[in-house]
């Protein structure tokens, strides 16, 4: 077993291998930096890697997860705005999510709960983020159920 | 993972910003652009997700953008 605690972190900085970057903050920082400063020194070498937008956004986001593990979150909220991490995998999966919570909530207030529970499984297949945008912004002015179901089949 | 303290704060921080979009979206639908982006800010200072939860329910229900401040500052 390899405890990360036991790795000098600055090597792998230095190294910048992008894979292994979001577990630097886990490392041990180099003698005398104080822990909010490793974590700077971190976020710095991740937000500079060659990488393209996609995947610096997903180290972002698996650094601000890994980073929290040990650290105060607000370390990391503080150090990484939201738009540098809103293209990762990690953030679209939990916005997806978010979204289809407010489509129900929106339709249970308008609608039968047992018809909008009906729909629900087919709101769940949509990974499509925009997809996800238009029907909630078609969920308050559909006049009944039946109308926003064929949206949702269209 | 999804129990652990950074996935929390993300989901709750990512929560928080998608809840006052959707708000924002349901009222345009609604009522003036002006107007709703007038009320983002008030929005942003709010950090119970319960709080924000229902405000976007209230939103869905919201008859003037008046009301809906009043809700806002209650």
């Amino acid at each position: 077993m390899i405890r990360l605690i036991e790795i000098e972190g600055q090597p792998i900085l230095e190294r910048q291998a992008p894979g292994l970057l979001p577990f630097t903050p886990l490392m041990k920082p180099p003698v005398g930096m104080s822990p909010e400063s490793w974590a700077q020194e971190c976020i710095d070498a991740t937000r500079a890697t060659p990488v393209d937008q996609r995947t610096q956004a997903d180290l972002l986001f698996a650094l601000y997860l890994f980073g929290s593990t040990v650290y105060d979150p607000q370390v990391f909220k503080r150090r990484i705005p939201e738009e540098l991490m809103r293209e990762s995998k990690g953030y679209q999966l939990m916005l997806r999510e978010n979204t289809i919570e407010h489509i129900i909530a929106l339709l249970e207030q308008q609608f039968h709960t047992e018809a909008v529970r009906a729909l629900t499984p087919m709101l769940q297949n949509i990974d499509d983020l925009e997809r996800l945008k238009e029907l909630l912004l078609a969920a308050p002015r559909v006049p009944n159920i039946e109308n926003f179901a064929q949206k949702l089949i269209d | 993972m999804q129990e652990s303290k950074g996935y929390q704060h993300l989901r709750e921080r990512i929560t928080k910003e998608t809840t006052i979009n959707h708000i924002s979206v349901v009222l345009k639908t609604k009522f003036s652009t002006e107007f709703v982006d007038a009320l983002r800010p008030a929005l942003e200072n709010i950090d119970d997700l319960e709080r924000l939860k229902d405000l976007y329910i209230q939103s869905i229900h919201a008859r003037s953008i008046q009301a809906f401040a009043q809700k806002l500052i209650q």
